[in-house]
């Protein structure tokens, strides 16, 4: 149990600091330049990710594990009995975890829509963004087939959530950064990205400290 | 073969099945939203400017159809959407009033302090002492509001003071943003009359600046039929809200800085010259101060 622990810890450590997917990995650096203008919605774009992250990683892990790995649990292998030894990791992978988590922003923005109308207000004009955000789509890959081990079901879905808290501390970092940015005297030709993408870069250096913390 | 097989059924699987569940959920979960909204919604731009003050088109449609938000705040849709608006929601679109920048400086005569001969442009200049002339209040003539006004409403005359071409003028604040001098303001269209000089000398001093100042004389505070101009820090500064541009200020200001200054307007009408009368009367009978 104490292992099982040490493990999720490590795995929540490593996507939070050291392989963070803004900074250390580079992924969702569009909605993490476009949204991360002020705190607020900084904060609603990082909330909206973390959940939606959270529940791609669950969803993915499912159709990894019981449709696109080969092996006696194939659910295809019961009508195709050839599947059983190839799999279809390889040519399914990209093409169906997209199309599981944008069914999924979909599907979870209609109910929202309709059980908790405040919840849809704050998140709102944010989930529909996420449907094809490639952190999104980094963190099912990371669970499933590009995962340094086999990670079973609670282990994916934590890191699915370390991912978007990851995220999540990037984007306020980062929109604190910004809005004292937009007070300061920036030469004409940086203001705007240009100063972000500086500012990120020196973020992601500062990140590299973290670096060997955890070897996961 | 089998692979692209076992392809085809799972995707095939896949999409039927997360289709049947949306269209499930879209129908278990559907909110019932006011057909106005979205009328109104598809009559906007749909740019989300924002310039309506809302978060986006959408929100502005709201705002519109259900808490009865004017139709006239959409800025780049102009007063086409804003009678499309008016029809949906079958409210007759007031016209906004345009409006027009209007340049506060009358310079005549003013000379240089020093020979500048940097870079040409007015905040450069601006930079060094405040600029080369002799008024520190008064425009440095290098006309980067010319370069910056977007319709070019904007021209530079000889005498080294810009005009403003209140036809092409859009309102855009672009020239009243750049002036070093903040000389520019952006007023009704309809309001006639301006201070046009922004000196804060005593009159003899801003006097030996330049021929049109503002001296201070308190003529037009003591004409003024309505109250609306009032001379502050030695100048005479007038109050919007007040003023009903009757233009008895620009007939007694000595140095013919205050202006009825946009030729080939239509006078004043009758009635307002009756207003004045009635007025003039109340402002003479005397007043008992508690």
């Amino acid at each position: 149990m104490t292992g099982e622990l040490n493990t999720l810890f490590a795995i929540i450590m490593s996507v939070v600091f050291v392989n963070n997917f803004v900074v250390a990995r580079f992924l969702g650096l569009c909605p993490f330049l476009g949204v991360s203008q002020k705190t607020e919605s900084a904060l609603g774009m990082g909330m909206a990710v973390t959940f939606v992250m959270t529940l791609a990683s669950a969803v993915t892990w499912f159709l990894y594990n019981y449709v696109l790995l080969p092996g006696e649990s194939n659910l295809l292998g019961l009508m195709l009995p050839g599947v059983k030894e190839t799999g279809t990791v390889d040519v399914l992978k990209t093409i169906s975890y997209i199309l599981v988590i944008a069914t999924l922003v979909q599907f979870v923005e209609t109910v929202m829509k309709k059980t908790s109308p405040a919840l849809y207000e704050s998140l709102g004009i944010y989930l529909p963004l996420i449907t094809t955000n490639c952190a999104v789509l980094g963190v099912a890959l990371l669970g499933t087939t590009n995962a340094p081990q086999h990670l079973n079901l609670l282990e994916a879905s934590v890191q699915g959530f370390g991912a978007g808290i990851g995220f999540l501390i990037a984007m306020l970092l980062m929109s604190g950064i910004r809005e004292r940015l937009a007070l300061l005297n920036v030469p004409q030709s940086f203001r705007g990205v240009p100063i972000a993408f500086v500012c990120t870069a020196l973020m992601a250096l500062a990140f590299m400290g973290f670096s060997g913390m955890v070897s996961w | 073969m089998e692979t692209v097989l076992a392809a085809l059924i799972s995707m095939g699987f896949l999409g039927l099945f997360f289709g049947l569940g949306l269209a499930f959920a879209s129908e278990r979960f559907h909110v019932d939203v006011n057909p106005k909204v979205e009328q109104v919604e598809g009559s906007l731009p749909g740019i989300n400017c924002g310039a309506c003050g809302y978060a986006g088109c959408s929100k502005y449609a709201q705002a519109v159809a259900l808490e009865g938000v004017p139709v006239n705040l959409c800025v780049p849709g102009g007063e086409a959407v804003a009678e499309k608006l008016g029809n949906v929601m079958g409210v007759k679109a007031e016209k906004r009033e345009k409006r027009v920048a209007v340049l506060m400086c009358s310079a005549k005569n003013v000379k240089d302090k020093f020979h500048y001969s940097g870079v040409t442009n007015c905040r450069a200049a601006f930079l060094v002492q405040g600029g080369q002339k002799n008024c520190e209040y008064g425009c440095l003539s290098f006309g980067d509001c010319v370069v910056v006004c977007p319709t070019k409403a904007i021209k530079m005359q000889p005498n080294g003071l810009p005009v403003v071409n209140e036809d092409l003028c859009i309102a855009c604040g672009k020239c009243a943003e750049i002036c070093p001098k903040n000389l520019y303001k952006i007023l009704p269209i309809s309001k006639y009359v301006h201070v046009r000089c922004m000196n804060l000398d005593k009159g003899g001093t801003a006097k030996k600046k330049c021929d049109n100042p503002c001296i201070a004389c308190m003529k037009c505070q003591k004409v003024c039929p309505f109250d609306a101009i009032h001379v502050t820090n030695n100048l005479a500064v007038i109050d919007y809200n007040k003023c009903t541009s009757c233009g008895e200020c620009v007939k007694v200001c000595p140095t013919n800085i205050i202006r009825n200054y946009r030729d080939g307007r239509p006078a004043v009408a009758g009635w307002v010259n009756q207003w004045i009368d009635m007025a003039m009367v109340t402002k003479r009978s005397p007043k008992k101060r508690s």
